[in-house]
């Protein structure tokens, strides 16, 4: 199965690397640019041709400003195709950043993942994949960081239960969860539902969940 | 006559006014050096090095997708041990860089960065930001991103588990101060961490004092000249 995807990055060699490298893996890349504003140029040209890619990969610093140009081509774009999924690759943890991205409400899937993450190339596809079907994806780190940036708004909460929020927000399902920290089913179960009834939030199925969980860290700072 | 001592005084504060306004500009300047040399250095390792780090990580990470490495173990875990070191490369790499000048630096100003610096710390890092700060020249900016930070990392250091403040306000200077509850009994040794901040500090007319008592609390408190010219807007009403 093919992914239609425009992938953005400044960096020729970076770029190229990830073209090629998607390509092998059965994608297919319908357009690239090295610039935030060729990138929405781009995105609406192929719109208005009725091609909109199925999801844009993009990096955060970019020209012309070399500030977070690409971030906020990303938010605009997300703003006006509902249904374009987007995965932001940084090169540093910025959870202010994270935390703009996953406040827009959206119908399509959204990741932010460093670029490191590119290194294990079984994980990122299927970070990507995700995205692709409407998914959310987070870096681990970044998660950590907007737990920590949100620490106030998380005082009732118990060692415990952060620790199952911190995996929730990465987008791990109970089961995971059980199994990464040791628990069994039915101990996560009420973990999460005491999260849940803490924060005020109205337990959804998981991919709505995780964006719950992120929009509550985004608005916690 | 008396109106003639009037115009003197006059003449003479203007003549003050010109010279705090020359000192600024030239504060300005060597503030600016710096920053300008921080940030090629910057450009170079985001645009050189990084991307060729992160580069050969994705060409290792596609070669190991190969299902010959299953039927050699040894050539699999050299594999798995040149990734692990470029993903450390990376890491290391990221913290040098940051430590130089974020961009969210410039786009959402001091408290902002160091509430990122604070939420990816490991221990407790507090940033209070009570008044809004005026705007400052970039340069004036950087130097106190790079003081907090440092600061920030030397508590870190010294005093692992203390939870550390840092209180940023602006009235004539901007005072930045990193207290932390560890233990006390820093000092200022020449060509140390602290030394390096006062000196990087007193080029502009910047003055940093430690307060570390046996016991602790240790306050590390900067005050940094706005180097603002006439007619820019200082603190923020």
């Amino acid at each position: 199965m093919s992914g239609r995807l425009v992938v953005a990055d400044d960096s020729t060699l970076l770029r190229e690397g990830l073209v090629g490298l998607l390509e092998r893996q059965g994608f297919d890349i319908i357009g690239q640019e090295g610039r935030a504003d060729a990138l929405t140029g781009l995105i609406d040209r192929l719109a208005g041709e009725g091609q909109l890619p199925e999801a844009v990969i993009t990096d955060v610093r970019m020209p012309p400003g070399m500030g977070n140009d690409g971030l906020r081509a990303a938010l605009e774009l997300k703003g006006r195709y509902p249904g374009l999924g987007m995965l932001v690759l940084s090169q540093y943890v910025a959870p202010m950043y994270a935390q703009e991205l996953f406040a827009l409400p959206s119908e399509a899937g959204t990741g932010y993942l460093l670029k490191d993450r590119i290194a294990d190339v079984a994980d990122f596809i299927a970070s990507l994949r995700l995205v692709l079907n409407g998914g959310v994806v987070i870096d681990p780190d970044v998660a950590r960081a907007m737990m920590r940036a949100s620490r106030s708004g998380l005082g009732e909460l118990t060692p415990r239960e952060l620790e199952v929020l911190e995996l929730m927000a990465r987008g791990l399902s109970n089961t995971q969860i059980a199994t990464e920290l040791y628990l069994s089913g039915a101990a996560v179960a009420k973990h999460v539902s005491n999260i849940f009834m803490k924060l005020g939030l109205v337990p959804g199925e998981e991919n709505r969940r995780v964006r719950a969980i992120l929009a509550f860290l985004a608005e916690a700072q | 006559m008396v109106f003639g001592r009037r115009k003197s005084d006059d003449s003479h504060e203007r003549q003050r006014a010109r010279e705090v306004e020359d000192l600024a500009r030239s504060r300005r300047i060597i503030v600016d050096a710096y920053e300008v040399e921080r940030r090629r250095i910057e450009r170079d390792l985001h645009d050189g090095t990084q991307q060729y780090l992160v580069a050969a990580a994705m060409k290792l990470g596609e070669a190991m997708l190969s299902p010959a490495i299953e039927g050699d173990p040894a050539v699999k875990s050299l594999l798995i041990e040149a990734r692990s070191s470029l993903a450390a490369g990376l890491d290391s790499l990221r913290t040098t860089v940051r430590g130089i000048h974020p961009s969210i630096l410039t786009e959402r100003g001091l408290a902002a960065a160091l509430d990122d610096v604070a939420a990816d710390s490991a221990g407790t890092v507090r940033i209070v930001c009570p008044n809004a700060l005026p705007v400052l020249p970039e340069g004036v900016l950087a130097a106190s991103y790079f003081f907090a930070t440092e600061a920030i990392a030397n508590a870190a250091k010294y005093a692992p588990g203390a939870s550390v403040t840092v209180l940023l306000a602006a009235d004539d200077e901007l005072r930045v101060s990193v207290v932390d509850t560890g233990p006390g009994g820093a000092r200022i040794v020449p060509g140390h961490g602290l030394s390096g901040l006062r000196e990087r500090l007193a080029a502009f007319g910047g003055t940093m004092l430690v307060s570390s008592p046996q016991g602790g609390p240790t306050k590390v408190a900067a005050a940094i000249p706005l180097l603002l010219l006439r007619g820019e807007p200082g603190v923020a009403l």
